[in-house]
């Protein structure tokens, strides 16, 4: 089992770039063995960013403020309500970055099964999606990046956040997918905090998918 | 001399795109020192290299998209110069061996495809528990081609992938010759398709009906006009469109280098808009017609440049006005664009700011299109579409002067004109400068930074 630690909920959010620091210190210690596999829970305040596969088109041309991340995925935004979850946690080897991905999609779709709520996997598209009659909606993204056999970023489900910063990106057109989040498929107010707790029950060790 | 190939990073990675190298052409390397840096999908990996030396060659450029077992570059042994290359050599470091795939092809970079959905209005949904809701777009995963991953030896081994699509096609597999290594199937031997047509069927993601379908709906004020516009602009004047391709490597490498400066001083990312919006408005300046507006018989020149650009909006598409655009820095042009962007999504526009254009540019091509036929908004006269610019194979001369292929960066300007004051050969003149101004790549006088 990892250790969790909950770096910062609602009102305590974290700004991006503090996250990013938080990640590279716990990096380097879980990378050197100097603590164990660890995931950070937190919220973050409102901000996008924009992975490497980010492509020129899908920007916010609108003048939002953008950071550029060095995980893998595209362009998204993270904020208050949405519980962000980075698991700093070593790679079984060989290494499967899909068969992670795969995994946390799993944890994902068995805390909102929790909720009452059917998470599905996608083919094709990363992350933890709901089927409504308004089409396939994106509950949670998933952004990765290995170092030294140790994984950064992680996911974002979202729980009672806004969906109007999501807009600009509508603007941009890159998508015909919406977003949702568990507040709005229930009618229940569902904190990052009580989906945390889900979580941290959810969530034991990375499998060794390739074994 | 050992080659480091792309490892298998999961049963269903193929390939991957190299995002940065960690080390340079030169430098020495210790086993397990992170060596390469690859996206695949939603991931990005460092590549940890295999064996201890000195990096000699780098075969995989960054932003090159190569398949599982391609060589990624090439190390030479320093420590022990007796050792003959050894074409597989076990790696030492724990990552997964390299797959022995024989030159595996390279698959060309394609944008993600978007799909341009339409906005989807706000409507009471059938269920109360997920209503329908014009929200956000998700950013979608280019979609990776999940074919199989060529691992061990054996060659009658089968991956499963390769399994299932031989029971979709209905293929028996011991009819098939495998022209992997030692007779492997792959999947390529199953269809004569190229990988990406093969994995878009194996990759389908629903395409989910619009709540717009069997219904019928009032069009909005906007909507209206801009029916009327287009139908008046179709049936008064004679309209038809030139197409010309434009090299803009120059650009593009311009954009790669001072990018983190310019974002830091103009306080707005970088993008070709700029670049097109100037080289477009200075050459109006020597060609007065396509700046021009039909005056019952008379031909209105106009003194200055305000360029109308099309702007994408949920309510419609909107045109605000960039004056005398010619006279205007990259670096302000940029702030311009940005800044009216979001004011004419945000419906914060003035009136003065939406009219007196004399000439328009639309990017046909952020959402993808090659090149598109736009309709000249009246009393205009000519419109200029720039397509998405895309790596393609282009010849060129090389240092001897000989021709040559090479990947350059590429963009086609459509010019929609109005051939009642417009001649072909005026269109072609304008376009013409426009490509030798964008082609030059000379803009450090214009930045403005």
């Amino acid at each position: 089992m990892p250790e969790f630690e909950r770096v910062g909920l609602d009102p305590n959010f974290i700004d991006y770039r503090s996250g990013v620091e938080m990640q590279l210190r716990t990096h380097a210690e879980v990378a050197t063995n100097i603590r164990p596999n660890t995931v950070l829970l937190l919220e973050h305040k409102s901000v996008y960013t924009a992975g490497k596969r980010t492509e020129e088109h899908e920007l916010p041309d609108d003048g939002s403020e953008f950071i550029e991340t060095n995980r893998g995925g595209k362009i998204t935004w993270h904020g208050p309500g949405q519980l962000i979850g980075y698991p700093i946690m070593h790679l079984p080897q060989p290494i499967d970055v899909v068969g992670y991905v795969r995994w946390l999609e799993g944890i994902l779709i068995s805390v909102a099964a929790e909720f009452g709520v059917l998470g599905e996997r996608v083919e094709g598209r990363t992350g933890v999606w709901v089927n409504t009659p308004g089409g396939f909606q994106k509950l949670a993204a998933i952004g990765i990046r290995v170092s030294e056999k140790v994984t950064m970023h992680g996911f974002a489900l979202n729980c009672n956040n806004s969906l109007t910063p999501f807009d600009h990106i509508v603007a941009c057109g890159i998508d015909d997918a919406k977003a949702t989040t568990l507040s709005k498929l229930t009618g229940i107010d569902i904190s990052p905090a009580q989906a945390a707790t889900l979580v941290e029950k959810q969530m034991g060790d990375i499998p060794n998918v390739r074994s | 001399m050992s080659e480091v190939t792309l490892p298998a990073l999961g049963e269903s990675v193929t390939e991957g795109t190299v995002t940065r190298w960690l080390k340079n052409v030169g430098d020495t390397v210790a086993i397990d020192e992170p060596l390469v840096e690859v996206s695949t999908d939603k991931v990005d990996t460092e590549i940890p290299s295999p064996f201890a030396g000195t990096l000699q060659q780098i075969m995989a450029q960054e932003d090159e998209t190569i398949a599982v077992g391609a060589v990624l570059g090439i190390i030479g042994e320093v420590t022990s110069a007796n050792e003959t290359s050894a074409p597989a050599p076990a790696p030492v470091a724990t990552e997964a061996a390299p797959a022995p795939v024989a030159a595996a092809p390279v698959v060309p970079e394609t944008p993600a495809p978007v799909a341009a959905a339409p906005v989807v209005p706000e409507t009471p949904a059938p269920v109360a528990a997920a209503p329908v809701v014009p929200e956000t777009p998700a950013p979608v995963a280019a979609v990776v081609p999940q074919p199989p991953v060529e691992q061990g030896t054996d060659p009658n081994y089968v991956t499963p992938i390769v399994r299932k699509l031989a029971t979709e096609l209905g293929i028996d597999l011991s009819t098939i010759r495998g022209s992997g290594v030692g007779g492997r199937i792959r999947k390529e031997d199953l269809t004569a398709q190229p990988v990406s047509a093969v994995s878009s069927t194996a990759t389908h993601s629903p395409i989910e009906p619009s709540p717009l379908r069997g219904t019928t709906v009032p069009m909005s004020r906007l909507r209206k006009v801009l029916s009327e516009r287009a139908v008046a602009s179709m049936q008064q004047s004679a309209q038809l469109t030139s197409v010309v391709e434009v090299d803009v490597t120059k650009i593009a490498d311009m954009r790669q280098r001072i990018q983190a400066e310019f974002k830091q001083k103009a306080g707005t990312k970088l993008s070709f808009m700029p670049f097109f919006t100037l080289a477009a408005a200075e050459a109006l300046a020597a060609n007065p017609v396509i700046n021009a507006t039909v005056e019952d018989t008379n031909i209105v020149y106009h003194g200055s440049d305000n360029i109308s650009f099309a702007v994408d909006t949920e309510r419609g598409l909107l045109t605000p006005v960039i004056k005398d655009a010619a006279h205007m820095s990259i670096a302000n042009m940029a702030q311009v664009i940005a800044d009216m962007a979001e004011r004419t999504r945000t419906n914060k526009l003035t009136l003065d700011e939406l009219s007196g254009g004399t000439f328009t540019l639309t990017n046909t091509g952020s959402r993808g299109a090659l090149f598109d036929t736009p309709v000249v908004f009246l009393p205009q006269s000519a419109i200029l579409g720039t397509g998405v610019v895309t790596k393609r194979a282009a010849v060129v001369k090389d240092a001897d002067g000989q021709d040559a292929i090479a990947i350059r960066s590429m963009v086609y300007l459509a010019l929609s004109y109005d051939h009642r004051i417009i001649d072909g050969a005026d269109a072609s003149r304008y376009l013409m400068q426009v490509k030798t101004r964008l082609e030059a790549g000379q803009f450090e006088a214009n930045l403005g930074i």
